[in-house]
């Protein structure tokens, strides 16, 4: 019986392809481990064969932590439902009872025999083209960041020079993709998909040859487009995934270059498309710089009966939430707790990602995994890093953070933060 | 895949009565257990079941016509370690309606449905059946509208 610790059935099911073509285990990991398999010179058939995937999956068969795996392991250890054991239940293995559902899930065979057929879903990264520069992102996944540090003389590949989705077969493979019988789902990842020029091109096919699957994006909720739109609307599901962080200004300072009216107008005109096929979900990436601002968020959002589907994060380390004083999560939690209290809803359930009729049991799920989150106990150590990052965007960007953030300016001035504007 | 699975199944009842305390039969496929509902009490099943459909019926055998307190509540059904509100609503009451009082229902207009869907407190005589599938994680995936499956 494998782990319930560590088996995920994503490489079983899921196709990656990073932002310069790399096929990927999964679109949490971020980097490939030197495999070579690419989709300029590669099938997936010869990927999906290959020994490095056979031996991947092996290793989610064992008992022993994978790194890459470390942001499933860290949102699980504070409270959250990580991607793994959300796509576990796809296979009918619930996370409470493992050992039994997985002993009765279909593929349990499959998993089992480390089977090498074709993949359901595909997950494209779109490259690092991106409007933005938020705080928590990096090069691989904004442009406006690989200005930046190349600006600063930080070290960074020229990732819009080698994006897949610019090269001559990038076609030849979303056609294979869509060829597959099999295929339930494309999801594309950025940057933003929106202002990739290719990304239109790619809905465009994709929607022709495959109209009966799922399609699903993730941006940045500042752009609305009527023609991709359209386009989605020829999807047999479509799924939207939307950024945000907070529903005021810190939004924006977090997610540099954007402005909050905008961001929440964005987010309104995608919603009017909402439908029993058409989701929406709010992504936030709670960390030590909106934690504070995350009931806001969660009642904007049962104000529009939108489901949120929090990302903790784990990565830069300097901007978790585990960084945060006690003293200043006590009163958080107390609003949180009062916030919960109110939404007299079961959450005797189990609430999946895409059930849009149950919005608000997600968002007293969400609420809940907040708490416990902020009841995890305090990892000093990082607080230089923090205002360092922080002074580094803030003289760039000419902000700064008490005026945005006065309820922990205590603890910035504290560990040295001092800027010049 | 197995073509068998070992299956816990525990169901819960609340009694409510002033004076004739209820009784109940419980059945899961062929196996049966009388009960006098003093006081709320779990009936477990552990099974070996086929891979497919079965039942858990409830009968709520000794309502009077003049009793207007005696009940049987569904409070929860947990299945293989999980308690889910959708199992219980996922189940059909079928009430036998008193006579004469249901004919003079009738002849007022009134409708009485034959199947109350997702009726769990049985005020009247009559059964709640839950209908589900073996193997019971999948069957708990597609009543909790997860979204799709991986079943190949």
């Amino acid at each position: 019986m494998p782990n319930k610790n560590i088996f995920c059935n994503v490489p079983w099911y899921q196709g990656h392809v990073y932002w310069d073509g790399t096929f990927g285990y999964c679109c949490v990991i971020h980097t490939a481990d030197g495999h070579g398999y690419n989709v300029k010179s590669n099938t997936a058939k010869e990927w999906l064969q290959s020994h490095e995937l056979k031996e991947f999956k092996q290793k989610l068969l064992g008992d022993e932590k994978l790194s890459p795996c470390d942001l499933c392991y860290r949102e699980e250890d504070q409270g959250f439902i990580s991607k793994r054991q959300n796509e576990n239940l796809k296979s009918a293995i619930w996370p409470s009872e493992f050992d039994r559902s997985f002993n009765e899930s279909y593929t349990r065979d499959k998993f089992l025999n480390i089977d090498p057929s074709t993949y359901k879903e595909w997950h494209l990264d779109s490259g690092n083209e991106c409007n933005l520069a938020c705080k928590m992102c990096n090069p691989y996944a904004s442009s406006k960041i690989e200005t930046m540090y190349k600006k600063w003389g930080m070290p960074t590949a020229d990732t819009s020079k080698t994006l897949w989705m610019n090269h001559p077969n990038a076609k030849n493979f979303v056609k294979e993709i869509c060829d597959n019988e099999q295929l339930k789902r494309v999801h594309i990842m950025g940057g933003e998909p929106l202002i990739q020029p290719n990304f239109k091109n790619i809905l465009k096919q994709v929607s022709e040859s495959r109209p009966d699957i799922s399609f699903s994006f993730v941006s940045n909720s500042t752009k609305y487009d009527s023609d991709i739109a359209r386009y989605l609307e020829k999807f047999a599901s479509v799924d939207i995934e939307l950024s945000l962080e907070t529903v005021d200004s810190v939004n924006d300072y977090i997610r540099q270059g954007c402005q909050i009216e905008n961001v929440l107008d964005v987010i309104d005109k995608w919603h009017q498309h909402k439908s029993e096929k058409f989701g929406i979900v709010i992504r936030p990436t709670p960390s030590i710089l909106s934690v504070s601002r995350y009931v806001n968020l969660l009642q904007w959002a049962h104000d529009n009966k939108h489901i949120i589907r929090s990302v903790l994060l784990t990565d830069p380390y300097y901007l978790r939430i585990s960084l945060l004083p006690e003293k200043y999560r006590a009163p958080i939690i107390k609003e949180l707790t009062e916030w919960s209290n109110n939404i007299k809803v079961s959450t005797n359930e189990y609430v999946g990602t895409r059930d849009q009729h149950r919005w608000e049991a997600s968002l007293k799920q969400e609420c809940d995994s907040m708490i416990t989150c902020l009841q995890q106990p305090v990892i000093p150590g990082a607080e230089k890093d923090l205002i360092a990052w922080l002074q580094r965007w803030d003289n760039e960007y000419k902000l700064n953070v008490v005026d945005y953030l006065p309820e922990f300016s205590d603890f910035f001035t504290e560990h040295g933060y001092t800027i010049s504007n | 895949m197995d073509t068998q699975y070992q299956t816990e199944i525990q169901i819960t009842l609340e009694p409510h009565y002033q004076t004739v305390i209820p009784r109940v039969f419980v059945e899961l496929d062929n196996e049966q257990r009388s009960i006098i509902l003093k006081d709320t009490e779990t009936i477990a099943f552990n099974l070996v079941l086929d891979v497919g459909q079965h039942s858990l019926t409830v009968w709520f055998e000794n309502k009077e016509n003049s009793d207007s307190t005696t009940a049987v509540e569904i409070k929860d059904i947990k299945i293989q370690g999980l308690t889910l509100d959708r199992v219980k609503w996922a189940g059909n009451y079928r009430p036998i309606y008193p006579e004469p009082w249901a004919t003079e229902q009738r002849q007022q207009g009134k409708m009485l449905p034959e199947v109350i869907p997702g009726g769990h407190y049985l005020g009247w005589l009559g059964t709640y059946t839950l209908d589900f599938t073996v193997p019971t994680f999948t069957w708990l995936h597609q009543i909790e509208n997860l979204g799709w499956l991986y079943t190949d």
